[in-house]
Protein backbone atom coordinates (compact mmCIF):
# COMPACT_ATOMS: atom_id res chain seq x y z
CA UNK A 1 0.00 0.00 0.00
CA UNK A 2 3.04 2.61 1.11
CA UNK A 3 4.64 1.59 -2.34
CA UNK A 4 1.69 3.32 -4.74
CA UNK A 5 1.72 6.97 -2.19
CA UNK A 6 3.98 8.67 -5.01
CA UNK A 7 1.36 7.45 -8.06
CA UNK A 8 -1.23 8.52 -5.22
CA UNK A 9 0.41 11.95 -4.68
CA UNK A 10 0.67 12.69 -8.02
CA UNK A 11 -2.67 11.98 -9.00
CA UNK A 12 -3.85 14.22 -6.52
CA UNK A 13 -1.94 16.99 -7.26
CA UNK A 14 -3.94 16.90 -10.88
CA UNK A 15 -7.41 16.21 -8.72
CA UNK A 16 -6.50 19.91 -6.31
CA UNK A 17 -4.05 21.85 -8.11
CA UNK A 18 -1.96 22.57 -5.57
CA UNK A 19 0.52 20.71 -2.75
CA UNK A 20 -1.51 21.09 0.77
CA UNK A 21 -4.34 20.00 -0.40
CA UNK A 22 -2.64 17.05 -2.65
CA UNK A 23 -1.62 16.05 0.87
CA UNK A 24 -4.73 16.42 2.90
CA UNK A 25 -6.63 14.22 0.16
CA UNK A 26 -3.79 11.69 0.19
CA UNK A 27 -3.80 11.55 3.81
CA UNK A 28 -7.87 11.26 3.85
CA UNK A 29 -7.25 8.38 0.79
CA UNK A 30 -5.37 5.73 2.99
CA UNK A 31 -7.52 6.24 6.50
CA UNK A 32 -10.44 5.50 3.90
CA UNK A 33 -8.24 2.12 2.70
CA UNK A 34 -7.23 1.30 6.09
CA UNK A 35 -10.79 1.41 7.23
CA UNK A 36 -12.05 0.12 4.04
CA UNK A 37 -13.87 -3.23 4.68
CA UNK A 38 -13.56 -4.93 1.29
CA UNK A 39 -9.63 -4.68 -0.65
CA UNK A 40 -8.48 -5.04 -3.96
CA UNK A 41 -8.68 -8.61 -5.69
CA UNK A 42 -5.04 -9.02 -5.11
CA UNK A 43 -2.38 -7.53 -2.76
CA UNK A 44 0.00 -6.73 -6.13
CA UNK A 45 0.79 -2.81 -7.35
CA UNK A 46 -1.28 -3.73 -10.20
CA UNK A 47 -4.40 -4.29 -7.78
CA UNK A 48 -3.70 -2.39 -5.06
CA UNK A 49 -3.36 1.06 -7.07
CA UNK A 50 -6.24 1.59 -9.01
CA UNK A 51 -8.10 0.62 -6.20
CA UNK A 52 -6.40 3.69 -4.19
CA UNK A 53 -7.15 5.87 -6.83
CA UNK A 54 -11.05 4.98 -6.83
CA UNK A 55 -11.12 5.72 -3.43
CA UNK A 56 -9.25 8.98 -4.09
CA UNK A 57 -11.68 10.00 -6.54
CA UNK A 58 -14.67 9.25 -4.29
CA UNK A 59 -13.33 11.15 -1.50
CA UNK A 60 -12.14 14.20 -3.73
CA UNK A 61 -15.31 14.28 -5.41
CA UNK A 62 -17.71 14.09 -2.05
CA UNK A 63 -15.31 17.02 -0.84
CA UNK A 64 -15.80 18.94 -4.05
CA UNK A 65 -20.03 18.18 -3.31
CA UNK A 66 -19.54 19.31 0.16
CA UNK A 67 -17.65 22.66 -0.69
CA UNK A 68 -19.88 22.72 -3.86
CA UNK A 69 -16.89 24.44 -5.58
CA UNK A 70 -17.57 26.37 -8.71
CA UNK A 71 -14.37 27.45 -9.66
CA UNK A 72 -13.12 23.87 -11.31
CA UNK A 73 -15.00 22.43 -14.64
CA UNK A 74 -16.95 19.86 -14.19
CA UNK A 75 -18.03 16.63 -16.12
CA UNK A 76 -21.06 18.39 -17.86
CA UNK A 77 -19.31 21.87 -18.78
CA UNK A 78 -16.09 20.08 -20.66
CA UNK A 79 -17.20 19.47 -24.05
CA UNK A 80 -17.32 23.97 -23.92
CA UNK A 81 -13.49 23.98 -23.86
CA UNK A 82 -13.41 21.27 -26.40
CA UNK A 83 -12.12 22.12 -29.55
CA UNK A 84 -10.42 19.47 -31.48
CA UNK A 85 -10.53 21.66 -34.89
CA UNK A 86 -7.45 23.84 -33.44
CA UNK A 87 -4.97 24.21 -36.41
CA UNK A 88 -2.30 21.85 -35.67
CA UNK A 89 1.43 21.97 -34.70
CA UNK A 90 4.18 19.71 -33.90
CA UNK A 91 6.19 19.97 -30.47
CA UNK A 92 9.97 19.94 -32.00
CA UNK A 93 11.86 20.45 -29.26
CA UNK A 94 12.49 19.06 -25.55
CA UNK A 95 10.14 20.74 -23.53
CA UNK A 96 10.83 21.78 -19.83
CA UNK A 97 9.37 20.37 -17.14
CA UNK A 98 8.29 23.06 -15.40
CA UNK A 99 6.59 23.71 -18.85
CA UNK A 100 4.69 21.06 -19.33
CA UNK A 101 3.63 20.62 -15.42
CA UNK A 102 2.34 24.74 -15.96
CA UNK A 103 0.45 23.68 -18.66
CA UNK A 104 -0.66 20.44 -17.56
CA UNK A 105 -1.74 22.68 -14.04
CA UNK A 106 -3.63 25.23 -16.68
CA UNK A 107 -5.81 22.24 -17.98
CA UNK A 108 -9.23 21.58 -16.29
CA UNK A 109 -9.42 18.96 -13.64
CA UNK A 110 -11.10 16.07 -16.19
CA UNK A 111 -8.50 16.48 -18.53
CA UNK A 112 -5.58 16.93 -15.85
CA UNK A 113 -5.99 14.09 -14.40
CA UNK A 114 -6.55 11.79 -17.32
CA UNK A 115 -3.71 12.92 -18.71
CA UNK A 116 -1.76 11.85 -15.12
CA UNK A 117 -3.96 8.71 -15.33
CA UNK A 118 -2.48 7.39 -18.43
CA UNK A 119 0.77 9.04 -20.14
CA UNK A 120 2.36 9.06 -16.55
CA UNK A 121 0.80 6.50 -14.04
CA UNK A 122 0.34 4.61 -17.23
CA UNK A 123 -2.72 2.74 -15.71
CA UNK A 124 -4.81 1.10 -18.84
CA UNK A 125 -7.93 2.56 -20.42
CA UNK A 126 -9.74 -0.40 -18.68
CA UNK A 127 -8.49 0.70 -15.69
CA UNK A 128 -9.60 4.71 -15.89
CA UNK A 129 -12.64 3.51 -16.96
CA UNK A 130 -13.27 2.08 -13.76
CA UNK A 131 -11.47 4.83 -11.50
CA UNK A 132 -13.68 6.96 -13.36
CA UNK A 133 -16.86 5.54 -13.92
CA UNK A 134 -17.27 5.79 -17.21
CA UNK A 135 -17.27 3.75 -20.51
CA UNK A 136 -13.44 2.85 -22.47
CA UNK A 137 -15.24 5.23 -25.29
CA UNK A 138 -15.76 8.09 -23.23
CA UNK A 139 -11.78 7.32 -21.76
CA UNK A 140 -10.43 7.41 -24.75
CA UNK A 141 -12.68 10.61 -26.71
CA UNK A 142 -11.55 12.69 -23.50
CA UNK A 143 -7.74 11.60 -23.62
CA UNK A 144 -7.34 12.68 -27.33
CA UNK A 145 -8.86 16.05 -26.32
CA UNK A 146 -6.46 16.45 -23.46
CA UNK A 147 -4.05 15.28 -25.69
CA UNK A 148 -4.56 17.97 -28.40
CA UNK A 149 -5.67 20.76 -25.82
CA UNK A 150 -2.24 19.61 -23.80
CA UNK A 151 -0.39 19.99 -27.62
CA UNK A 152 -1.86 23.20 -28.71
CA UNK A 153 -1.00 25.19 -24.79
CA UNK A 154 2.67 23.79 -24.58
CA UNK A 155 2.72 25.08 -28.05
CA UNK A 156 1.38 28.75 -27.24
CA UNK A 157 3.95 28.50 -23.88
CA UNK A 158 6.99 27.85 -26.52
CA UNK A 159 6.57 29.11 -29.57
CA UNK A 160 7.62 26.20 -31.23
CA UNK A 161 8.00 26.25 -34.91
CA UNK A 162 6.03 24.10 -37.07
CA UNK A 163 7.43 21.56 -39.44
CA UNK A 164 5.82 21.93 -42.88
CA UNK A 165 5.85 18.82 -44.94
CA UNK A 166 7.66 19.57 -48.20
CA UNK B 1 -8.00 0.27 -45.11
CA UNK B 2 -9.96 2.52 -42.79
CA UNK B 3 -10.19 6.03 -43.70
CA UNK B 4 -9.36 9.32 -41.99
CA UNK B 5 -12.55 9.27 -39.62
CA UNK B 6 -11.60 5.44 -38.13
CA UNK B 7 -7.74 6.47 -38.07
CA UNK B 8 -8.46 9.62 -35.84
CA UNK B 9 -10.59 7.86 -33.25
CA UNK B 10 -7.53 4.94 -33.26
CA UNK B 11 -4.22 7.05 -32.73
CA UNK B 12 -4.83 7.61 -29.05
CA UNK B 13 -5.24 3.73 -29.09
CA UNK B 14 -2.13 3.13 -31.15
CA UNK B 15 -0.13 5.47 -29.18
CA UNK B 16 -1.04 3.81 -26.01
CA UNK B 17 -0.12 0.39 -27.92
CA UNK B 18 -4.10 -0.93 -27.47
CA UNK B 19 -4.17 -1.72 -30.56
CA UNK B 20 -2.75 -5.42 -32.08
CA UNK B 21 -2.31 -7.21 -35.03
CA UNK B 22 -4.39 -6.30 -37.96
CA UNK B 23 -6.09 -2.98 -36.39
CA UNK B 24 -2.30 -1.44 -35.61
CA UNK B 25 -0.96 -2.50 -39.08
CA UNK B 26 -4.46 -0.65 -40.71
CA UNK B 27 -3.74 2.37 -39.05
CA UNK B 28 0.33 2.29 -39.77
CA UNK B 29 -0.59 1.81 -43.37
CA UNK B 30 -2.98 4.44 -43.15
CA UNK B 31 -0.40 7.24 -41.54
CA UNK B 32 2.32 6.50 -44.17
CA UNK B 33 -0.49 7.63 -47.02
CA UNK B 34 -2.16 10.06 -44.91
CA UNK B 35 -0.05 13.32 -44.53
CA UNK B 36 -2.39 15.17 -42.21
CA UNK B 37 -3.40 11.96 -40.02
CA UNK B 38 -0.18 11.20 -39.86
CA UNK B 39 0.53 15.23 -38.87
CA UNK B 40 -2.38 14.67 -36.34
CA UNK B 41 -0.67 11.25 -34.97
CA UNK B 42 3.00 12.95 -34.56
CA UNK B 43 0.95 15.90 -32.76
CA UNK B 44 -0.74 13.56 -30.43
CA UNK B 45 2.76 11.66 -30.01
CA UNK B 46 4.52 14.64 -29.59
CA UNK B 47 2.33 15.66 -26.50
CA UNK B 48 2.33 11.94 -24.84
CA UNK B 49 6.33 11.98 -25.05
CA UNK B 50 5.90 15.83 -23.33
CA UNK B 51 4.60 14.31 -20.53
CA UNK B 52 6.15 11.37 -20.08
CA UNK B 53 9.79 12.88 -20.55
CA UNK B 54 8.82 15.63 -17.79
CA UNK B 55 8.02 12.62 -15.40
CA UNK B 56 7.37 12.54 -12.71
CA UNK B 57 5.85 16.02 -13.53
CA UNK B 58 4.91 16.50 -9.68
CA UNK B 59 8.01 16.04 -7.12
CA UNK B 60 6.48 14.15 -3.49
CA UNK B 61 6.92 16.59 -0.93
CA UNK B 62 9.33 14.68 1.75
CA UNK B 63 6.53 15.11 4.50
CA UNK B 64 4.02 13.08 2.76
CA UNK B 65 5.90 10.02 3.14
CA UNK B 66 6.63 10.00 6.71
CA UNK B 67 2.78 10.82 7.88
CA UNK B 68 1.50 8.32 5.30
CA UNK B 69 3.67 5.61 6.74
CA UNK B 70 2.20 6.63 10.64
CA UNK B 71 -0.68 6.42 9.30
CA UNK B 72 -0.71 2.90 7.57
CA UNK B 73 1.16 1.66 10.91
CA UNK B 74 -1.52 3.13 12.98
CA UNK B 75 -3.86 1.87 10.94
CA UNK B 76 -2.54 -1.82 10.92
CA UNK B 77 -1.49 -1.19 14.79
CA UNK B 78 -3.28 -3.50 17.39
CA UNK B 79 -5.03 -1.26 20.43
CA UNK B 80 -2.90 -1.63 23.31
CA UNK B 81 -4.06 -2.50 26.51
CA UNK B 82 -3.26 0.11 28.88
CA UNK B 83 -1.20 3.23 29.14
CA UNK B 84 2.01 1.38 30.91
CA UNK B 85 1.74 -0.88 27.75
CA UNK B 86 2.03 1.95 25.42
CA UNK B 87 5.15 3.51 27.81
CA UNK B 88 6.88 0.03 27.81
CA UNK B 89 6.89 -0.19 23.46
CA UNK B 90 7.71 3.61 23.51
CA UNK B 91 10.88 3.25 25.30
CA UNK B 92 11.36 -0.18 23.40
CA UNK B 93 10.71 1.74 20.32
CA UNK B 94 13.36 4.36 21.20
CA UNK B 95 15.95 1.98 22.16
CA UNK B 96 15.85 -0.19 19.28
CA UNK B 97 15.84 3.06 16.82
CA UNK B 98 18.37 4.16 18.73
CA UNK B 99 20.70 0.85 18.42
CA UNK B 100 19.35 0.19 14.92
CA UNK B 101 20.80 3.66 14.33
CA UNK B 102 23.97 2.67 15.68
CA UNK B 103 24.48 -0.34 13.39
CA UNK B 104 22.58 0.13 10.69
CA UNK B 105 24.77 -0.41 7.16
CA UNK B 106 22.10 2.37 6.10
CA UNK B 107 23.98 5.08 8.63
CA UNK B 108 27.74 3.26 8.70
CA UNK B 109 27.83 3.54 4.95
CA UNK B 110 31.24 5.74 4.38
CA UNK B 111 33.35 3.06 5.62
CA UNK B 112 31.40 0.11 3.74
CA UNK B 113 32.25 -2.99 2.73
CA UNK B 114 31.55 -5.53 0.09
CA UNK B 115 29.31 -7.45 3.10
CA UNK B 116 27.48 -4.11 4.14
CA UNK B 117 26.91 -3.40 0.58
CA UNK B 118 25.30 -6.91 0.27
CA UNK B 119 23.27 -6.19 3.87
CA UNK B 120 22.52 -2.78 2.51
CA UNK B 121 20.79 -4.35 -0.74
CA UNK B 122 19.15 -7.09 1.55
CA UNK B 123 17.37 -4.56 3.83
CA UNK B 124 16.26 -2.41 0.92
CA UNK B 125 14.60 -5.82 -0.65
CA UNK B 126 13.18 -6.57 2.76
CA UNK B 127 11.69 -3.19 2.95
CA UNK B 128 10.17 -3.33 0.35
CA UNK B 129 8.96 -6.42 0.18
CA UNK B 130 7.02 -4.96 3.15
CA UNK B 131 5.67 -2.10 1.76
CA UNK B 132 7.69 0.36 3.72
CA UNK B 133 10.10 1.41 0.46
CA UNK B 134 8.08 3.46 -1.68
CA UNK B 135 9.19 3.84 -5.37
CA UNK B 136 9.51 6.78 -7.29
CA UNK B 137 8.54 5.82 -9.94
CA UNK B 138 5.84 2.87 -11.12
CA UNK B 139 6.03 1.83 -14.76
CA UNK B 140 5.74 -1.00 -16.58
CA UNK B 141 8.04 -0.06 -19.67
CA UNK B 142 11.40 -0.24 -19.28
CA UNK B 143 11.75 3.15 -21.53
CA UNK B 144 10.20 5.30 -19.20
CA UNK B 145 11.95 4.00 -16.24
CA UNK B 146 15.36 4.58 -18.42
CA UNK B 147 14.07 7.91 -19.55
CA UNK B 148 13.62 8.56 -15.46
CA UNK B 149 16.59 7.31 -14.30
CA UNK B 150 17.84 9.27 -16.92
CA UNK B 151 20.53 12.50 -14.87
CA UNK B 152 19.38 11.29 -11.29
CA UNK B 153 22.18 8.52 -11.27
CA UNK B 154 25.72 9.06 -12.19
CA UNK B 155 25.53 6.68 -14.78
CA UNK B 156 23.84 5.86 -17.92
CA UNK B 157 21.30 2.93 -17.64
CA UNK B 158 19.33 1.70 -20.57
CA UNK B 159 17.07 -1.41 -19.10
CA UNK B 160 16.40 -3.95 -22.02
CA UNK B 161 12.92 -4.91 -22.79
CA UNK B 162 13.04 -8.68 -22.02
CA UNK B 163 12.36 -10.98 -23.93
CA UNK B 164 12.54 -9.27 -27.13
CA UNK B 165 10.66 -11.64 -29.45
CA UNK B 166 6.51 -10.02 -28.73
CA UNK B 167 5.57 -14.07 -28.85
CA UNK B 168 7.24 -14.75 -25.80
CA UNK B 169 5.52 -14.12 -22.67
CA UNK B 170 7.89 -12.51 -20.05
CA UNK B 171 8.36 -14.48 -16.65
CA UNK B 172 9.12 -11.13 -14.72
CA UNK B 173 8.09 -7.64 -14.92
CA UNK B 174 9.34 -4.63 -14.10
CA UNK B 175 7.25 -2.55 -11.53
CA UNK B 176 9.36 0.87 -11.35
CA UNK B 177 12.14 2.44 -8.94
CA UNK B 178 13.69 5.03 -6.93
CA UNK B 179 16.77 6.30 -5.75
CA UNK B 180 18.82 4.97 -2.92
CA UNK B 181 21.55 6.41 -0.82
CA UNK B 182 24.94 4.66 -0.57
CA UNK B 183 28.12 5.64 0.12
CA UNK B 184 27.33 9.01 -0.80
CA UNK B 185 26.35 8.30 -3.90
CA UNK B 186 22.69 7.86 -5.82
CA UNK B 187 22.12 4.04 -6.09
CA UNK B 188 19.21 3.05 -8.43
CA UNK B 189 16.64 0.65 -6.96
CA UNK B 190 14.90 -1.39 -9.60
CA UNK B 191 11.60 -3.70 -8.47
CA UNK B 192 10.23 -6.51 -10.44
CA UNK B 193 7.82 -8.88 -9.84
CA UNK B 194 7.49 -12.58 -10.84
CA UNK B 195 4.41 -14.62 -9.42
CA UNK B 196 3.59 -11.77 -7.35
CA UNK B 197 7.37 -11.63 -5.31
CA UNK B 198 9.05 -9.27 -5.43
CA UNK B 199 13.16 -8.77 -6.99
CA UNK B 200 15.03 -5.84 -6.03
CA UNK B 201 17.91 -5.30 -8.43
CA UNK B 202 20.21 -2.31 -6.96
CA UNK B 203 23.05 -0.64 -9.52
CA UNK B 204 25.83 1.21 -7.90
CA UNK B 205 28.72 3.27 -10.07
CA UNK B 206 30.96 1.85 -7.79
CA UNK B 207 32.90 -1.83 -9.11
CA UNK B 208 34.24 -2.58 -5.40
CA UNK B 209 31.09 -3.38 -3.88
CA UNK B 210 31.25 -7.26 -4.87
CA UNK B 211 30.96 -9.68 -2.11
CA UNK B 212 33.18 -12.97 -2.86
CA UNK B 213 32.39 -16.52 -1.92
CA UNK B 214 29.44 -18.49 -2.14
CA UNK B 215 28.86 -20.39 -5.82
CA UNK B 216 30.48 -18.02 -8.36
CA UNK B 217 29.92 -18.36 -12.18
CA UNK B 218 31.72 -16.65 -15.27
CA UNK B 219 29.05 -16.47 -18.39
CA UNK B 220 30.10 -13.60 -21.10
CA UNK B 221 33.41 -12.34 -19.99
CA UNK B 222 31.05 -11.47 -16.54
CA UNK B 223 31.46 -13.17 -13.16
CA UNK B 224 28.43 -14.06 -11.16
CA UNK B 225 28.26 -14.74 -7.45
CA UNK B 226 25.95 -16.20 -5.54
CA UNK B 227 25.33 -16.10 -2.04
CA UNK B 228 22.77 -15.41 0.56
CA UNK B 229 22.20 -12.27 2.55
CA UNK B 230 19.28 -12.72 6.05
CA UNK B 231 18.04 -15.61 4.39
CA UNK B 232 17.43 -13.97 0.92
CA UNK B 233 18.93 -15.21 -2.69
CA UNK B 234 21.62 -12.68 -3.73
CA UNK B 235 23.37 -12.09 -7.34
CA UNK B 236 26.07 -10.06 -7.48
CA UNK B 237 28.29 -8.98 -10.43
CA UNK B 238 30.27 -6.05 -11.89
CA UNK B 239 30.06 -5.08 -15.34
CA UNK B 240 31.64 -1.79 -17.18
CA UNK B 241 32.17 -0.18 -13.52
CA UNK B 242 28.92 -0.82 -12.47
CA UNK B 243 28.21 -3.01 -9.33
CA UNK B 244 24.65 -5.12 -9.64
CA UNK B 245 23.51 -6.67 -6.26
CA UNK B 246 19.86 -8.94 -7.80
CA UNK B 247 18.13 -9.45 -4.50
CA UNK B 248 15.46 -12.36 -3.94
CA UNK B 249 13.64 -15.60 -2.49
CA UNK B 250 14.27 -17.58 -5.07
CA UNK B 251 15.67 -20.45 -3.53
CA UNK B 252 17.26 -22.41 -5.98
CA UNK B 253 21.35 -22.97 -6.72
CA UNK B 254 23.52 -20.19 -9.14
CA UNK B 255 22.40 -21.62 -12.58
CA UNK B 256 19.15 -23.02 -11.34
CA UNK B 257 17.72 -19.62 -10.25
CA UNK B 258 19.36 -17.89 -13.53
CA UNK B 259 17.23 -20.40 -15.24
CA UNK B 260 13.73 -18.93 -13.16
CA UNK B 261 13.55 -15.87 -15.23
CA UNK B 262 16.24 -16.57 -18.43
CA UNK B 263 14.91 -19.97 -19.30
CA UNK B 264 13.14 -19.45 -23.00
CA UNK B 265 14.94 -20.79 -25.42
CA UNK B 266 16.29 -17.92 -26.75
CA UNK B 267 18.43 -16.97 -23.54
CA UNK B 268 19.40 -21.21 -23.36
CA UNK B 269 22.76 -20.46 -24.56
CA UNK B 270 23.50 -17.40 -22.41
CA UNK B 271 22.97 -20.42 -19.27
CA UNK B 272 24.34 -22.95 -21.31
CA UNK B 273 27.88 -21.09 -21.91
CA UNK B 274 27.67 -20.36 -17.30
CA UNK B 275 30.64 -22.15 -16.26
CA UNK B 276 31.73 -22.57 -12.66
CA UNK B 277 34.53 -20.78 -11.67
CA UNK B 278 36.70 -21.31 -9.10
Amino acid sequence: MLSCHASLYRYARSLCGEQVAAEELLQETYKKALAAKRGPAEATVDHVRPWMFTIMRNAWQNEIRRQSRAHEVWLDDVDALEDPDSPDSLLTRKLLVSEVRAAVDSMPVLWREIIVMRDLEELSYGEISSILGCPVGTVMSRLARARSALRQMLVGRVSMPREVDP
Amino acid sequence: MIGCTEARRDIALYIDHELEGHDAIEIEAHLILCASCRLAYEDSRAAVDAVRGASPLYEVPGSCYPAIKKLVKSGQRKPFRNRWMLLCAAAALVAGVAIGMWSSPWLTRRNSTPAQYASFAAEAHLLYAKGAFPLDIVSRQPQVVSAWLRGRVPFHLRLPEYPNGGWQQKRYALVGARLVQYLDQDVAYLAYEMDHKPISVLIASSPHLIRPGGETYRSGGLTFHFTEEKGLRMITWTDRGLTYAQVSTIALSGKDSCGVCHGSSEDRPKLENLRPWH
